[in-house]
């Protein structure tokens, strides 16, 4: 008994002790952390639809720097209105479901859009499903943008395949007065940062001019797929899973577009038939800013996989596309 | 040719137009068809906005004339009027003040451009906002919006178009690979890629804000030296 009892034991237990009770402390802080961000995510999504505001806010974007002035009015039917300051006068309105875009005073075109649209970029829908798996929430501290009081919330990737968000949301209302886009090295791709905004304030009437509901909306090139998708990517990077296919209304019948997802980030998959008279391409790739396009064939098929990831998802995705066996149509 | 392959062939002309590329029959042929096919246009506009949504805005300008011609073909459509010059005052000036604060405070807060022509390019420039930098460089009150700068100040003073702002180059390593030209067909692949993730539901990221933002030719020259 005394030998086991030697000067120093209940010092090692202690320490063990602490260490644990520290490591648990910190998990539980990290899971409350990750939990609160998720509240101020999702009372964000509500309040961009919701609230009225409006301000102006900057854009940096590629190596270009943008200032631009956004209107809301919240409600059953949204209305919003999204005008350059600098350079050419160009504006984009939306009334619900309608987008009408004038460039340079004059109008241009009418785009049918979806419900859940909206015109401040860079602005993840997280609301869907867990992301949890390939992304942590966390809080960033607290900041001032634009004359309020701000929270910093995180969305951080966990791996290469795809960015991260630093979002700064308004204290009271949730909004986000400023948001970046990371890549996986913390480096800012893109950002807005509002600079002055006014919360609560309904827009006039001028400010929201209701667009032309006769005007020409363009058709939807593309419908559902009625049938088992011919291919599948076989390796995707985690957490990238099958949301919808499609195939286009014109050309070729045979081609394909399928849409991947992992809860934030969406990548499209184009396979289609290639000109067989010219001889196989080597893969091609491109990088816009936070947009990367990649180009892969695959026998007599050209695979094209686009999204607003890094160009290391585009090209795993792109380079595992295989034909679902035929057995399973 | 087959519809398929005319569609092929339109497509190529417009994007060949756009680059100002196409020869001056085609052209006259092309402007007829779109004065008499109403789908036309509209795949013109697309196309438009895609290019720009693909370049970031690197638009080639394109023949006055023709922009005149499907414009004319355009507005028999109803759709939305300009509004008068004094609803864009109204509300433009006082963004103005505030937005050319921030682009100075975003330009200062980029380490890469803390170069010796940061300096020369404020002290250029003394615009009502630039004495608030120092002390205050991303808060603006919204108090300040009330004070009423010439239509010039549109214009952020601070930007220079053609200063780096580097943010984070993504290079395309160390594999082989070709650039992809900026081909109606990419560009279709772009347009059906926001407009279906906008119906899935997952994310709203379509980049509409590209369509609102400016060309750079436009900018070329036109920083305005306030007196």
């Amino acid at each position: 008994m005394r030998a086991r009892w030697r000067p120093g034991y209940l010092r090692d237990v202690l320490a063990m002790l602490a260490l644990g009770l520290g490591l648990l402390s910190g998990q539980a802080r990290a899971q409350d952390e990750a939990a609160v961000a998720a509240n101020l995510l999702q009372r964000m999504s509500g309040a961009l639809r919701t609230l009225d505001y409006q301000g102006s806010f900057v854009y940096q974007h590629g190596g270009e720097i943008d200032s631009l002035r956004l209107f809301h009015e919240g409600g059953n039917r949204e209305r919003e209105r999204l005008v350059s300051l600098n350079g050419q006068r160009s504006e984009i309105l939306r009334e619900g479901e309608l987008i009408v875009c004038v460039q340079d005073g004059r109008p241009t075109t009418l785009f049918p859009s979806r419900l859940d649209s909206r015109l401040l970029p860079l602005v993840p829908e997280a609301r869907n499903r867990a992301f949890g798996t390939q992304y942590s929430l966390g809080l960033a501290g607290e900041d001032r943008v634009a004359g309020y009081r701000a929270r910093v919330v995180e969305i951080r990737p966990r791996d290469a395949y795809r960015y991260g968000y630093r979002l700064w949301l308004e204290e009271d209302s949730n909004l986000p007065l400023r948001s970046a886009v990371v890549d996986s090295a913390q480096r800012v791709l893109e950002q807005f940062v509002f600079v002055a905004l006014d919360i609560h304030v309904k827009p006039k009437a001028g400010d929201l001019t209701s667009a032309a509901s006769a005007g020409a909306a363009s058709a939807p090139d593309e419908v559902a797929l009625n049938s088992v998708p011919r291919w599948r990517v076989a390796d995707p990077p985690p957490g990238f899973l099958f949301v919808r296919g499609q195939r286009p209304t014109q050309a070729p019948t045979s081609a394909e577009h399928y849409v991947y997802s992992d809860g934030i980030a969406n990548v499209s998959v184009y396979v289609e038939p290639r000109d067989t008279k010219q001889a196989a391409p080597p893969d091609s790739a491109l990088t816009r800013g936070l947009l990367n396009i990649y180009v892969h064939v695959e026998g007599d098929w050209k695979i094209t996989v686009v999204g607003d990831v890094p160009r290391a998802t585009v090209q795993r995705i792109a380079r595992s596309v295989q034909p679902v066996p035929s057995g399973s149509h | 040719m087959n519809r398929e392959g005319m569609n092929q062939t339109i497509n190529e002309q417009l994007s060949a137009l756009m680059d100002g590329e196409l020869e001056g029959d085609q052209t006259r042929f092309l402007l007829k068809r779109m004065a008499a096919e109403s789908e036309l246009p509209q795949r013109w506009a697309r196309y438009h906005v895609v290019r720009q949504t693909l370049r970031r805005q690197e638009l080639q300008p394109m023949s006055v004339d023709f922009a005149e011609l499907v414009m004319a073909k355009i507005e028999i459509e109803p759709a939305v009027h300009a509004r008068a010059q004094s609803t864009w005052l109204r509300w433009g000036t006082g963004g103005a003040i505030a937005a050319s604060v921030a682009v100075a405070a975003l330009m200062l807060a980029q380490p890469r451009n803390a170069e010796p022509d940061r300096p020369a390019l404020a002290a250029r420039n003394p615009a009502p906002a630039s004495p608030q930098l120092a002390a205050a460089p991303v808060a603006t009150a919204p108090a300040s919006v009330t004070t009423a700068p010439t239509a010039n100040d549109f214009r952020p003073p601070l930007l220079a178009p053609n200063m780096p702002i580097e943010t984070a180059p993504v290079s395309f390593g160390s594999d082989v690979t070709q650039p992809i030209a900026t081909d109606p067909r990419t560009q279709s692949y772009l347009i059906r890629h926001y407009q279906t993730i906008g119906g899935v539901g997952q994310s709203s990221a379509v980049p509409y804000v590209l369509l609102v933002a400016p060309q750079r030719e436009a900018q070329v020259g036109q920083v305005p030296q306030n007196r």
